[in-house]
């Protein structure tokens, strides 16, 4: 049973009242859920909520202040990737529909729709009585607006490819269709998200040039203020309404304020938390320990949905021998990296290349992959012509076995490669680690000069496979110049099929064809653990870590 | 008595400059707690390989975060690897980052220096916006641009540190030369008919070069520092190079759990910008022409 | 002395057009791509090609320099950022003051203690009190800025709780970033008034002051300081511009939004048009702090003339 399954049958059975709490927990621990995510679920079911995470009395007041790592690059969706402006606007600007934690899509500002029989038409019924924050309504032409906008100014949107294809018609004030060329089964998952959030055309005029700095939505908090390279604050929206199911709250948040001060070192960040001048950190290895054990903190924990990864690049001729390529799996200690540079549980060792917070994940496939044995390894090596020479490094035919490893600067990939690096000279292979900037890097990997990678990638929905490994990616995200044109069909059915059950065959069927060509060495899949200071009270996140705010308020 | 000595130092001088200055370097406690400083230094980037108990660059996961002890005499890192290991080998590569950073820019701004400086006009007006372009150009861009074209490695980072230093010493030498050429000595000199390279050489250079020496051994631990600071955001000594600035920089990210990462590397730099500072200043005082007292 | 002024100023655009066109050459040779960094790992080559199209990235470079030009003489205008999609001027304007803050703290700080310890080396030279101030700036100089505003934030902010930890906006702000950016540029600024006092007090007219009876504390202060100070007035002009683009890791460190931040962070992303828009901001800096510091050296030293 995949973890999807798994947790559908167990939201089943609390559903159906056929689960006592204790398994319940213990199933859910199985599953990876967190506290919080349990108590949501069973919130969500009309269970009683464990004691100690019910709800004592809400009041309206005060403010929670995060952090991020930069700037924001703008608060205008259309016209950004940037993951750091996300988690202000995804709070500004609401979709049409959201995710809710079975994973399941659920309307938000759609009260419901329908899919046509050939997949290629979806008929919207918009919710009545929403609002935007500057108080026009929200009805079928804002929906066209924001789509066209997007497909007119959208070039620096993660989601203008898709919405190419896309044509929007207004039916009534209530009522759109979305039309589309082919079927598309990631439409939902990149469409239920902050990046597709809804707009009015009059508000977006009124602000000009600046609706990057004063937007204008509909979600949960207003703008209020941006102090660039210092803060951003945003306001609690009066008039909010929700369907959203996690939340008791349907109504204005009990938070008057919503705040981020951008603060780049995380030492900074750490003292920051320590003095009260922000409410919620991610901790690094060194610093859990402290907090686990302060109790004037609570630590949430989610699990990433994102994978880090040794690439090798197969088109390489130290790499193109699929025994070299085994060999080098077999030498990898993933519990050693995840030990010593994710201390404290920050990672989890994953051998498949989809890890467990990923749809399509299938723990039945762990058994196939190369585990840790380096006899094997050296085996492969010898029976593949690699012998070792006088200094313990391997060679054939005159060449020596030192690939070249190219990752980013960032601190934690340097020591995973360090760790690599150490290990693989277990069994005679010579890494040189090279650390460049991630804009080099970006323009490095697509000449194929590289014989290793560390890298890793973040992405919601297994189409992931295709955006890393589809052969038509080789000029930008396949670093791994890895082409194989029975995985390419199978990820172009992957996006086609529309299907749950069906579609998560076809991507077990994919990950067969990786682990056994491994283009990619799976390593670790990141669990973020936030400290958050305990005056926050009602605090609820997504189980991959966004905290979901409306029912949270400040105890002072 | 004090007159006593200097007529006699004087005169001795006047026998031999040689012995001159060596009677002052040894009277120069400045002088004489540098050169012992620089001396080690040299020793460890010399020697440090062999004298290094363990392998500096082998990974020993379960040994990791070993506070100082008989084994580990500083302690090892999070990767379990032996601090005073890697701090022995880092030696030689503190002395390659401040010597050749340094070379390449006394040299490149003398000459620049002195042309400028001693020609004026046309010549100065031309080298002086050249050195302003050159100037206003942010190392750390420069560091940047020059890592990314011609990729990652200390060599690279120490020559572009030290191309990038050459205007600081150029505008150095023009300030003094601007200033030297109207000392009567250098009208004297060009009087009796001695030629510009001549001039320059023999009678400006020894002039500016009091200065330089203070600024390098100003740069020369600058120069540490800046590899330091490029490390702080990954450019730089590659891993598992046991350079000192790249020790410093990671390890702060175990400044509360693991202290000792950071305080060895740290005072390592430390003690050797200190040497290198006291030479310079001891050495300024025995090279000074116009020493008296 | 005016028309040598007005000369230089006239040159100093030369300078100008030589910088830009240096950073214009460089983003040419400099690997990385602005529309990767944007559209993020993920991107399909079809998304880059679109956004490479509408920033002019397929332009070859003399066009886009031209462009660029032509904007900044019709509109007054550096463009457009291509991460934030705002003018570069008006991304510079908001963090300028914020530099400009740090800058003239850390050379005013660093000026009065270093001249100031520079010159009491040098009369007690070769005595405790100079290897005390010779000890004492060149510690501040050896250890690494990052590890002292660490350590300066776990005390003065965690700890004792008088200094907010990052930010900016009060003078409490400013504290700790002021005194990270001196330490460096105390000891420079006193040994070179230890040295260039030391050689003007070994000068024939500082005897024949000496001999003529004035008192030690005015031959020091009105006559060797003042003609010690040539060198330290160059090193305060360098250190000045180098300040002002150079100060990023304190920046990053006390999230001061500074123009060495926007300068790094811009690079890193290559973000083209806010990288030539603050080098020329800090090149206008230098060429008008090395012209104050030309002006400097005539005062001081009479023998120099301009024409």
């Amino acid at each position: 049973m995949s973890q999807q399954d798994s947790l559908r049958s167990l939201l089943d059975d609390v559903q159906a009242r056929s689960i006592d709490r204790r398994s319940f927990i213990q199933r859910g621990i199985a599953l990876g859920l967190t506290p919080r995510a349990m108590a949501m679920v069973l919130g969500a079911a009309g269970v009683a909520v464990p004691v100690g995470l019910a709800a004592a009395a809400q009041t309206q007041g005060g403010s929670f202040t995060e952090v991020l790592t930069q700037d924001p690059q703008t608060l205008d969706p259309h016209l950004t990737s940037d993951g750091t402006a996300w988690n202000v606007f995804n709070e500004i600007f609401s979709p049409l529909m959201y995710q809710d934690i079975d994973f399941t899509y659920k309307g938000l500002l759609a009260e419901s729709w329908e899919t046509s029989e050939d997949s290629l038409t979806i008929t919207f019924t918009l919710r009545e009585g929403v609002t935007f924050h500057d108080g026009s309504e929200f009805n079928a032409d804002s929906v066209k607006y924001t789509i066209d906008r997007l497909r007119e100014v959208g070039t620096k949107s993660p989601i203008y490819d898709p919405v190419q294809t896309i044509t929007v018609d207004v039916i009534d004030p209530k009522t759109v269709t979305f039309t589309f060329e082919t079927p598309d089964a990631t439409f939902f998952n990149a469409f239920a998200d902050g990046y597709a959030g809804m707009m009015n055309q009059s508000s977006v005029e009124a602000a000009g040039d600046e609706f990057g700095r004063k937007p204008v939505g509909s979600a949960a908090f207003m703008f209020k203020e941006w102090n660039t390279g210092n803060s951003v604050t945003l306001s609690a929206f009066d008039n909010f309404t929700t369907t959203e199911a996690y939340f008791d709250n349907k109504g204005r948040p009990y938070l008057d304020e919503l705040g981020w001060k951008i603060i780049a070192e995380p030492f900074a960040q750490i003292a920051s938390l320590e003095t009260g001048e922000i409410d919620a950190v991610d901790l690094s290895a060194t610093d859990l320990p402290r907090f686990e054990n302060d109790d004037r903190f609570e630590i949430f924990e989610a699990r990433n949905t994102s994978l880090g990864y040794l690439g090798l690049t197969r088109t390489r001729p130290l790499m193109e021998d699929v025994n070299v390529r085994t060999a080098i799996a077999h030498a990898i200690d993933r519990q050693e990296i995840v030990d010593t540079i994710f201390t404290g549980g920050l990672a989890e060792p994953v051998s498949t290349p989809l890890p467990p917070s990923i749809p399509g994940y299938n723990a039945e496939l762990e058994a196939t992959t190369p585990a840790f044995d380096l006899d094997a390894a050296k085996k492969l090596l010898d029976d593949a012509g690699w012998v070792e020479g006088g200094d313990g490094i391997r060679e054939k035919d005159g060449v020596m076995m030192q690939p070249q490893l190219y990752t980013t600067t960032s601190a934690t990939y340097g020591q995973a490669a360090t760790l690599i690096q150490a290990q693989l000279r277990k069994i005679g292979v010579d890494v040189v680690i090279n650390q460049i900037e991630q804009a080099a890097l970006q323009d490095f990997t697509p000449k194929g000069e590289h014989d290793m990678l560390m890298y890793s990638w973040g992405w919601s929905d297994p189409n992931v496979l295709y955006i890393f490994l589809s052969s038509t990616r080789m000029e930008s995200s396949n670093r791994v110049h890895y082409s194989n044109p029975d995985l390419d069909a199978l990820l172009v059915e992957g996006q086609q099929t529309l299907d749950w059950d069906a579609r998560m065959e076809v991507y077990y069927k994919a990950q067969e064809i990786i682990i056994h060509d491994l283009p990619w060495v799976p390593l670790y899949m990141p669990i973020t653990k936030t400290a958050v200071n305990k005056r926050i009270q009602g605090m609820k996140t997504f189980p991959t870590g966004r905290f979901l705010k409306n029912d949270a308020w400040v105890e002072e | 008595m004090s007159a006593a000595i200097a007529s006699n130092g004087l005169m001795r001088g006047a026998r031999s400059p040689r012995q001159m200055y060596w009677r002052r370097f040894r009277k120069n406690p400045m002088c004489i707690v540098g050169t012992f400083l620089v001396i080690l230094l040299l020793f460890i980037a010399i020697f440090g390989r062999m004298l290094a108990p363990y392998d500096p660059i082998l990974v020993d996961t379960p040994a990791r975060f070993s506070p100082p002890n008989s084994t580990n005499w500083f302690g090892t890192d999070e990767f379990g690897r032996d601090i005073f290991s890697r701090i022995l080998y880092g030696g030689r590569l503190a002395v390659q980052i401040g010597l050749v950073s340094v070379v390449v820019a006394f040299l490149g701004g003398i000459v620049l220096g002195l042309i400028s400086g001693y020609y004026g006009g046309f010549v100065d007006t031309i080298l002086s916006r050249i050195l302003e372009i050159w100037l206003s150009f942010p190392d750390i861009l420069f560091v940047i641009a020059v890592v990314a074209m011609l990729g990652p490695s200390l060599q690279t980072v120490i020559l572009a540190l030290g191309f990038q230093s050459i205007p600081a010493y150029a505008r150095i030498v023009r300030g003094s030369v601007l200033s030297a050429r109207r000392e009567l000595y250098v009208e004297a000199a060009h009087s009796v008919g001695v030629g510009n390279g001549r001039v320059m050489t023999r009678h400006i250079l020894p002039n500016v070069v009091a200065p330089l020496i203070i600024l390098s051994s100003l740069r020369f631990g600058s120069a540490l520092l800046t590899g330091a600071g490029l490390s702080f955001i990954g450019l730089g000594a590659q891993p598992p190079t046991p350079e000192w600035g790249a020790i410093l920089s990671t390890g702060r990210m175990y400044m509360y759990q693991a202290p000792w990462i950071t305080i060895f590397p740290g005072l390592a730099i430390a003690i050797f910008v200190l040497g290198v500072n006291m030479l310079g200043d001891g050495l300024r005082d025995v090279l000074d022409p116009r020493l008296t007292k | 002395m005016l028309a040598y002024i007005i000369r230089r100023i006239l040159q100093s655009f030369i300078v100008l057009i030589g910088v830009s066109i240096a950073v214009a050459a460089m983003t040419q040779f400099v690997p990385g791509d602005p529309a990767k960094m944007i559209l993020g790992d993920n991107a399909s080559p079809e998304a880059l090609e679109a956004l490479r199209e509408d920033l002019g990235l397929n332009d070859p470079f003399y066009v886009q320099y031209w462009r660029f030009v032509e904007r900044l003489v019709t509109e007054g205008s550096l463009g457009k950022s291509i991460r934030t999609n705002r003018e570069v001027l008006t991304e510079i304007g908001e963090r300028f003051p914020n530099t400009l803050i740090l800058t003239l703290g850390a050379v005013l700080v660093s000026s009065t203690i270093g001249i100031a310890s520079g010159v009491l080396a040098s009369v007690r030279r070769g005595k405790p009190t100079d290897i005390a101030v010779l000890v004492g700036t060149t510690i501040g100089l050896s250890v690494p800025s990052f590890w002292v505003a660490l350590l300066m934030i776990w005390l003065f902010a965690v700890k004792l709780h008088w200094l907010p930890v990052t930010g900016s906006g009060s003078w409490k702000h400013a504290v700790m970033p002021i005194i990270t950016l001196s330490l460096g540029a105390i000891a420079t600024k006193s040994r070179l008034t230890r040295s260039s006092m030391l050689e003007v007090l070994g000068q024939d007219y500082i005897r024949t002051s000496r001999a003529k009876g004035l008192s030690e504390r005015r031959v020091v202060i009105r006559h060797a300081l003042r003609n010690a100070l040539l060198p330290v007035i160059t090193i305060i002009g360098l250190q000045f511009g180098g300040l002002l683009g150079g100060a990023f890791i304190t920046e990053t460190i006390f999230s001061w939004p500074g123009v060495g931040q926007l300068a790094v962070s811009s690079i890193l992303f290559r973000d083209f048009p806010v990288v030539q828009g603050t080098v020329l901001l800090v090149t206008v800096a230098f060429v008008f702090s090395n012209l104050l510091v030309d002006i400097a050296y005539a005062w001081v030293d009479p023998r120099i003339r301009y024409s």
